[in-house]
């Protein structure tokens, strides 16, 4: 069937979605190509570099699969034209798609960018109100996993290397001999795909006497068995944050990593929007032990060690009425006077718009006296609602533990997940694993797992692969391929389909099933096109209110931690998750939202407990005492502390996700695994660790040496009430004082373009995620530098989070003292396109200089690398490329004399170039810079140009090249889950950017030096409770402009 | 030696800057024009003893340094006001921004002020010159030590090889000498 | 003219006092001891000296190569210290250029007859140092081969060089005062070389010297226009020699970054210039003294005294600069600036920081290692008696090298590593590369010195001439000794 080459018209933005999968999909041409190029071209993949040969076929398909997001996947070095022309596809025009990213609380919506059918930027789907346009740090940083070099590649059989054909042939064969499947079990991660869930039951159908289990090490398994004994097992519940006016957080990182939907974070921040003086927001209580960015958001805040949070549940209950039944606490805990009590009153006076969220790997019984309490307060309905369960109950990890032990199971297919790395300690899971005659293990990785399996398939990542999903609002999404599978994975449900006796998948034929049954009657082809295009089904069934059926059991919580009894928690990690990132490199070098450490993990700690232990916090240095965290002779772990102000004392945080023994060279070496010290008893802490000063020193990366703002009055803060009483606070003893307004020697020379970029900032709004980070990363082909240059003060991001810790003590950090409860605040910091900009007067050859738009504008092939600009940027946001950071070896490489060092240092004697696949990443529209230039953040000009051509082309020869409102913003803005970063037309009065640098709250750094930012940030505002014991500390934290 | 040679002109060795400056303000009165004298370190009197006047050095220097002025000025506004004009820092691109240029206006100016000054002295004293007769004079080496000569040129009108011979002589010149070309 | 014969008095005191040439030396006596420094068979110790200062050069050429091949980050800067060693040393060595022109030009505007036995000598200093500064300036930048785009020509970015920028200034200040200086020592060393060419023996020699002579012939109508042309660049050469230092300044006081953003920085910089520069004259000439007794009667604890008592003035000076920065930063009430001054520099373990109730500065040793070697340091020169004790000259003219570069080290290093946001504040550690080129400027620089010890006259031969007695016209050997002082310099 020839396809007529139709452009499509062009939204003003010039952003494009896909539309007709079903009359491509469908036809001979389609299913010809896989049949007779997609294993073999594919295949061809092996060898890092693509063959030509192998591409020119690959190329082929893609032309066929154009609009499919196949658009011609193009070789990095070999340049080659479309033989034939693709639908859509137009060199250097960006092509969008909707799809969404697998997580075990639903899928997360996206629209992916794609240039020349390569994948090079993850967004959140702006139609779908769970993403609203938002994403989070991990399907921003996902993309950089689809290209990783040293993902899986191969098919292994007992660590040989084997070809599909041998793993089909053996399957099969296999299969066949499985007879009611008793000896057969499957474990599978998180994942609500529609899709998924018919072939699991379709495998039961075939084998009944299959098993079926799932584990996540960070998953909702306690939170689930409380979920089904509080409100039974039918029904799954999600909760509409936006609609509490007081929220109080039991150690629920909310915000950060222990819930990744947009929504919530975005429903959160509606709530603290405050644009005039009387504005109301809502009110956060968060009781955690380690500073989460959900804490650092607080109103009030209390640091409890995790063993204690029961504890403190139990007097909530009492102070609320609520019987706690049978649940009783060892060891009673000193609670601040009166904090639970006007908490309490606070929560009661909303009459159920509120909310208590307690942590999901918390007790049951703690989780089961939460939905209690939450059943007290009123809060079903309002802001509690209840979807129904999508997914059958399966199999716990200890369940498949027992069988593999009573070896009742012969066969392990193993669907993703790396239980060998991250059961719990006391499982032994590897001897378990070795002690089943065949495992089948599908992964991203060749990992710890895979060592220890019969067959290793290389699973395919979610970009290469069909599926579905399940939305946190209960949306049914698309997982469709935006590119072949580079390295020719399968996806869990090619395998799923061969055990339920299909043939593996030739495309989406699994899923339009699965979607014709949603579907019901209606026209399949037009509404699967919308479908495709959309990404998603909005929400079929509304949520309806929970029936609480509350039986609470008779537990009794154990003794809390304390003086002599130190607890190790178990957080997810802020970048490596449960440690499936931890071969991304964007992710590595990100710095963690508190601490701003990279490429390891930390052991962080309470001033007070680390005095008592005799541990120190390196002053002006990178070097970090070593201590040894030992519950046991075998669950021992050695860690660097980092003492952390607002810690719990007595309590040591350590994350998950780090010290992967089998992992690519990006991870290698990275943190430790804390995993070795958790067990099944003690899935999210433990107490009674026994910590010993090693005595010894070892360097941690952080891009944020300093803790205080010094009382320079950089993020302004103000209570709500200080606000309606003195609306132009931010103005207040401004020292040094800003110039008078319109004292100047000479007039700023005029910019004459129509548009003028500017970019507003509410630090009301912002919790320091990250997200922004990646997406600048991303969006400008910023690189990597690795630990050892982090260290040496050179990680390279334009866009970084400055944390401050703010506190009325005259701790003095310099002399080792810290402040031991202080208040987080989070600064966005870019560039801020200063209007008289002090970089550009002393650059000596005019690298950078003024665009006519007001955008500080660098010209990297001008620049000759003085670094003058940088010593002159009073923010320190320019970025120099002090290495050729993407041609030679970031890290360690081994030479013949010297041994092992540093392959930046080696320079010209190292190999130059970048993996292939890495280059096809990068955006075609922005530099990749070269060693001894300049770079910053730019206000992603790129886009902008974008947009002022597709003006220009529209305006044709009229005179409007005024680029429409809002048309479009800069990757940090667009990736940001709350909006708190609004990038825009400054010249435009209604632009949403003016509207919000017109507010009273709005402000400009170091006004004395007269530089005209064009970045303006927005107060930072708490709204403390005047009952509550601490709020006076509040009110009199709050860092006024001057302090 | 060089007997057939050209004469150049006669040369008396003197013992002392004193007895130099006596003999030459004898010769000036004799009213000779193309004769010099030689000391190892400038004599301070001489010129007038010489009946020489100011040296012009200096006009040509200050030539110099106006056209080196004028560089500074034209090679900095006329790319940043004129051709380039772009924003940097919001500064003016119009005369206003004078300031910033006058460090580049002063160096040029010293610059070329010096290339004019040795450029100039190259043109007033004749040097580089290799080759002069008067090196032919074995006693001549001592003039950049301690030796004060005085030297009549045979191409001067009023030279008379006995009778100058005689003058310089009776000047209590010693080693009075025949230079060949 | 009133002037003129008031400095006339003075010399005619002076002179009167002390001979500047001791011993009653001859004109011939000049002449024979100075070009026998440059005749005589190469001494043991040059090439012992030699031996140690070529490798260190080359180590430090080595250390360059592998600086551009491999990119900056060889070095130990970062954010937020994006300049430390490499500008540290340029300003370092260009403040000891300062001496040379300094002696030659305004002392021979200022009739300080003394000037003529040291400044053939510091002038050759000038130009060594100018070069080891102008290494670092050229390599700091990231990309060395693209350091054409600093020159005012047509190019294919049609981007012209931003003249608004200090750095630009600096390139057309340093390139001007090396050429200016380097055509200020020729002009000067003229008569000298013509002097060589006529003692030469060897006909090799002779040709050479003859060359660089240019046929120089002592005629008095060449010496005059000589003494005018000489007259004219030591009169370019002040306002150059006070505007180099002011423009290097001005890389720092145009900027916006406290601790740099200082309007006493240019006569502050030309003053510890000076000092820097004599300090490092007599580091040079105090071991030349030794090694050539016969610069004793040239070089004499006269002139020591004298370049003694100018140390002590200009050291002073720079310890009120010091101290004026620091009053500054208080009145401004800026807590940007005070911090600073205070917690970046000034606020020891001991005295300051306890005294101020801070906590000690990440370089306060840096901070005090300046004060004590400039401010302190100097202070004996107070005394007559310690200005003529060689040794403890030469020790506190070392101090005072030492105490110099660290001027430059603290100024750019504490005032970048925290600056305006507490986010961004880090720390910075030297690497062995720029070390390495540090030491190896010093290599380079001693090289070159020992080379011209033993190729030209390290002493003016013709104008230390002029201040002999016997020179002046009107001098009679038997006369009475005041007759002397009638001679009149040039």
């Amino acid at each position: 069937m020839k396809h007529i080459f139709h452009h499509p018209p062009e939204k003003a933005t010039g952003r494009k979605y896909w539309r007709s999968i079903g009359q491509l999909a469908e036809t001979k041409e389609f299913q010809g190509w896989l049949e007779r190029e997609f294993p073999e071209g594919a295949s061809e993949l092996k060898a890092d570099g693509v063959s030509r040969r192998s591409f020119l076929k690959l190329m082929g398909a893609s032309a066929a699969l154009a609009g499919m997001g196949l658009a011609a996947c193009r070789h990095p070095l070999n340049l080659v034209p479309f033989t034939e022309s693709s639908e859509w596809s137009i060199p250097g025009k960006a092509l969008f798609f909707a799809t969404s990213m697998p997580w075990r609380s639903g899928a997360e919506p996206l629209v992916i960018t794609t240039h020349d059918g390569r994948p090079t930027k993850v967004e959140g789907n702006p139609r779908h109100p769970v993403s609203s346009g938002g994403t989070g740090t991990f399907a921003q940083s996902s993309l950089l996993d689809l290209y990783d070099p040293e993902r899986s590649r191969f098919f292994y059989q007992d660590g040989e290397e084997a070809t599909a054909e041998d793993f089909e042939h053996s399957l099969d064969y296999m299969i066949g001999r499985l007879g009611d499947g008793s000896g057969l079990a499957f474990l599978a991660e998180e994942n609500a795909s529609p899709t998924r869930e018919r072939l699991r039951k379709e495998v039961l159908k075939r084998f009944p006497k299959s098993r079926w289990a799932v584990y996540e090490p960070l998953g909702n398994e306690l939170a689930d068995a409380a979920h089904a004994a509080a409100y039974g097992a039918a029904v799954t519940s999600v909760f509409n944050i936006e609609a509490a006016d007081v929220v109080l957080s039991l150690d629920n990182d909310f915000l950060g990593s222990d819930e990744v939907a947009p929504v919530v974070a975005r429903g959160f921040a509606n709530r603290r929007r405050v644009e005039k003086p009387g504005d109301k927001m809502n009110r956060l209580y968060v009781v955690e032990n380690r500073y989460t960015i959900t804490g650092g958001m607080a109103d009030h805040r209390l640091r409890l060690p995790a063993s204690q949070v029961g504890h403190f549940v139990l007097a909530l209950a009492k102070e609320l009425g609520v019987d706690a039944g049978g649940i009783t606490a060892e060891g009673n805990v000193e609670l601040p006077e009166g904090w639970v009590r006007e908490a309490a009153a606070d929560l009661r006076s909303t009459n159920g718009r509120c909310l208590v969220l307690v942590g999901n790997r918390y007790p049951v019984a703690v989780q089961q006296l939460v939905a209690a309490i939450n059943e007290k307060l009123g809060a079903q309905g309002k802001t509690l609602f209840s979807l129904p369960q999508t997914v059958e109950p399966a199999l716990s990890l200890s369940d498949l533990a027992t069988a593999i032990k009573e070896k009742s199971v012969r066969t392990l297919v193993i669907l993703g997940g790396n239980p060998v790395y991250n059961a719990p300690s006391d499982y032994n899971w590897r001897e378990l694993q070795e002690s089943i005659p065949l495992v089948i293990r599908l992964g991203l990785h060749e990992d710890e797992t895979s060592r220890v399996a019969n067959w290793h398939i290389p699973a395919a990542h979610y970009l290469e692969t069909w599926s579905d999903g399940i939305a946190y609002d209960g949306s049914y999404t698309a997982v469709q391929p935006i590119i072949l599978p580079l390295y020719n994975g399968w996806s869990e449900n090619d395998l799923l389909a061969k055990f339920a006796g299909q043939p593996k998948p030739k495309g989406s034929e699994l899923v339009q099933e699965t979607f014709r049954a949603r579907l019901g009657g209606a026209d399949f082809a037009k509404s699967w096109n919308q479908f495709l295009h959309d990404g998603f089904l909005p929400a079929t069934v509304k949520p309806g209110a929970l029936s609480y059926r509350g039986s609470l059991p008779s537990a009794k919580l154990a003794a809390p931690a304390g003086p002599g009894a130190i607890e190790i928690v178990f957080p997810a990690d802020a970048k490596m998750d449960d440690g499936r990132f931890n071969n991304n490199g964007w992710l590595q070098e990100a710095p963690d939202p508190i601490t701003k450490t990279t490429w390891d993990n930390v052991a962080w700690i309470s001033p007070k407990t680390a005095k008592e232990l005799g541990l120190k916090h390196p002053i002006h240095a990178s070097e970090h005492d070593l201590v040894e965290i030992a519950f046991d002779d075998n669950r021992k772990v050695e860690a660097a502390i980092f003492i952390v102000p607002g810690h719990a004392d007595n309590s040591i945080a350590l994350s998950l996700g780090w010290g992967r023994e089998v992992v690519g060279k990006v991870g290698e070496g990275t943190g430790v695994n804390a995993y070795r010290l958790r067990t099944s008893d003690s899935l999210y802490y433990g107490v009674g660790a026994k910590i010993t000063n090693l005595r010894r020193k070892f360097p941690i990366a952080h891009t944020q040496e300093h803790f205080s703002m010094e009382g320079r009055g950089l993020v302004r803060e103000a209570t709500l009430d200080e606000f309606a009483e003195n609306p132009t606070f931010v103005k207040d003893n401004v020292s040094p004082p800003a110039p008078p307004n319109g004292v100047s020697l000479y007039p700023h020379p005029k910019l004459t373009s129509p548009n003028q970029w500017g970019m507003a900032i509410d630090l009301n709004t912002c919790f320091g995620c990250n997200a922004c980070v990646i997406a600048c990363q991303a969006e400008n082909n910023v690189p990597i530098v690795g630990k050892e240059q982090v260290i040496n003060g050179r990680s390279m991001h334009w866009l970084r989070n400055d944390r401050y810790f703010v506190s009325d003590g005259g701790e003095e950090e310099d002399l080792g003292e810290y402040a031991s409860d202080p208040q987080m605040v989070v600064q966005p910091m870019m560039c801020q396109h200063c209007e008289n900009a002090p970089c550009e007067t002393v650059c000596p050859v005019n690298a950078t200089v003024h665009s006519d738009d007001g955008l500080n504008v660098m010209a990297y092939n001008r620049c000759i690398g003085t670094r003058y600009c940088a010593n002159n940027c009073p923010f320190k946001v320019r970025r120099f490329n002090f290495f050729d950071y993407n041609q030679r070896p970031i890290g360690k490489v081994k030479v013949p004399i010297l041994g092992e060092v540093s392959g930046l240092a080696l320079g010209p004697l190292t190999k130059k170039g970048m993996a292939d696949t890495l280059k096809m990443q990068k955006n075609p529209n922005v530099t990749v810079r070269m060693r001894g230039v300049m770079e910053k953040c730019t206000f992603c000009v790129q886009r902008i140009q974008e947009a002022r051509i597709a003006q220009k082309v529209k305006a044709g020869s009229s005179s409007d090249t005024t680029i429409p409102r809002d048309s479009f913003t800069s990757a940090c803005a667009q990736a940001c889950p709350t909006d708190a970063l609004v990038f825009g037309d400054i010249a435009d009065p209604e632009s949403r950017v003016s509207k919000l640098k017109a507010q009273q709250k709005a402000y400009t750094l170091l006004e004395y030096l007269n530089i005209n930012p064009r970045v303006t940030y927005l107060a930072r505002l708490r709204n403390p409770n005047p009952k509550m014991p601490d709020a006076k500390r509040t009110a009199s934290q709050a860092e006024p402009a001057h302090s | 030696m060089a007997e057939q040679k050209r004469v150049y002109g006669i040369g008396a060795e003197f013992s002392s800057p004193a007895e130099l400056m006596h003999a030459a303000e004898k010769v000036r009165d004799a009213g000779f024009k193309r004769w010099d004298v030689h000391t190892p370190f400038p004599i301070h009197g001489m010129d007038k003893a010489m009946g020489l006047g100011k040296s012009w050095l200096s006009a040509v220097v200050f030539i110099g340094g106006i056209t080196g002025f004028l560089t500074g000025v034209f090679l900095q506004f006329i790319p940043s006001s004129f051709i380039y004009p772009m924003i940097v820092a919001g500064k003016p691109v119009n005369f206003m921004t004078v300031p910033a240029f006058i460090p580049i206006m002063f160096e040029l100016t010293i610059l070329l002020s010096a290339f004019a000054c040795v450029g100039g002295l190259c043109v007033f004293t004749q040097l580089p010159k290799w080759y002069h007769p008067i090196f032919n004079w074995e006693r001549f080496t001592r003039v950049t030590d301690d030796g004060y000569f005085l030297l009549i040129e045979a191409r001067d009108p009023k030279f008379s090889e006995t009778k100058t011979r005689q003058l310089l002589t009776d000047l209590g010149g010693a080693h009075v000498t025949l230079v060949h070309d | 003219m009133a002037t003129g014969t008031s400095t006339f008095e003075q010399q005619k005191a002076e002179v009167t006092r002390v001979p500047l040439v001791t011993n009653n030396r001859s004109i011939s006596w000049i002449t024979q001891n100075i070009s026998s420094i440059v005749e005589e068979k190469t001494p043991i110790w040059w090439w012992v000296a030699m031996m140690f200062t070529v490798p260190v050069a080359l180590f430090g050429l080595f250390c360059v190569a592998y600086q551009i091949s491999t990119g900056v980050g060889v070095w130990g800067e970062n954010h937020p210290v994006g300049w430390a060693w490499d500008i540290t040393n340029f300003v370092f060595w260009i403040g000891i250029g300062h001496a040379g022109t300094l002696i030659s030009a305004i002392l021979f505007l200022t009739r300080q007859k003394w000037r003529t036995s040291i400044n053939r000598a510091s002038e050759a200093m000038t130009l060594f140092a100018v070069c080891c500064a102008g290494i670092f300036p050229a390599i700091h930048v990231g990309r060395v081969w693209m350091a054409w785009f600093l020159a005012p020509i047509p190019n294919a970015n049609a981007i012209w060089p931003n003249f608004r920028s200090p750095l630009l200034w600096d390139v057309f200040a340093v390139s001007t005062y090396f050429t200016v200086s380097v055509l200020f020592w020729y002009v000067g060393l003229v008569p000298d070389l013509a002097t060589l060419r006529d003692r030469a023996k060897s006909k090799v020699t002779k040709f050479i010297y003859g060359i660089f002579a240019l046929g120089w012939r002592g005629a008095n109508r060449h010496w005059r226009h000589y003494e005018m042309a000489y007259l004219i660049l030591a009169g370019i050469s002040t306002p150059l020699v006070l505007s180099v230092h002011s423009v290097v300044s001005f890389d720092f006081a145009t900027s916006v970054l406290p601790g740099w953003h200082a309007t006493i920085f240019p006569p502050y910089f030309v003053a510890g210039a000076i000092f820097g520069g004599f300090a490092m004259v007599l580091t040079i000439l105090l071991p030349a003294r030794l090694l050539y007794p016969q610069l004793k009667d040239v070089i004499t604890p006269q002139h020591i005294d004298k370049m003694c008592k100018i140390i002590l003035l200009t050291g002073s000076i720079v310890g009120y600069a010091y101290a004026m920065e620091f009053f500054m930063a208080w009145y401004s009430a800026n807590p940007y600036e005070i911090w600073v001054f205070l917690r970046n520099r000034v606020a020891d373990p001991v005295v300051f920081g306890p005294l101020f109730n801070v906590p000690p500065a990440p370089y306060w040793w840096a901070y005090w290692a300046m004060i004590g070697c400039n401010v302190f340091a100097p202070q004996v020169f107070w005394s007559k008696k310690n200005r003529h004790n060689l040794i403890l000259v030469f020790i506190i003219v070392n101090l005072v090298n030492a105490g110099m570069w660290f001027e430059r080290f603290v100024i750019i290093v504490t005032s970048l590593h925290r600056d305006f946001l507490p986010s961004s504040w880090g720390m910075f550690h030297p690497t062995w590369a720029e070390i390495g080129l540090f030491v190896g400027t010093f290599g380079i620089f001693l090289t070159l010195f020992l080379l011209f010890m033993r190729f030209l006259p390290m002493v003016a031969m013709s104008e230390v001439k002029i201040v002999l007695p016997e020179a002046d016209p009107h001098h009679h050997p038997e006369g009475p000794s005041h007759d002397k002082t009638t001679q009149v310099q040039h």
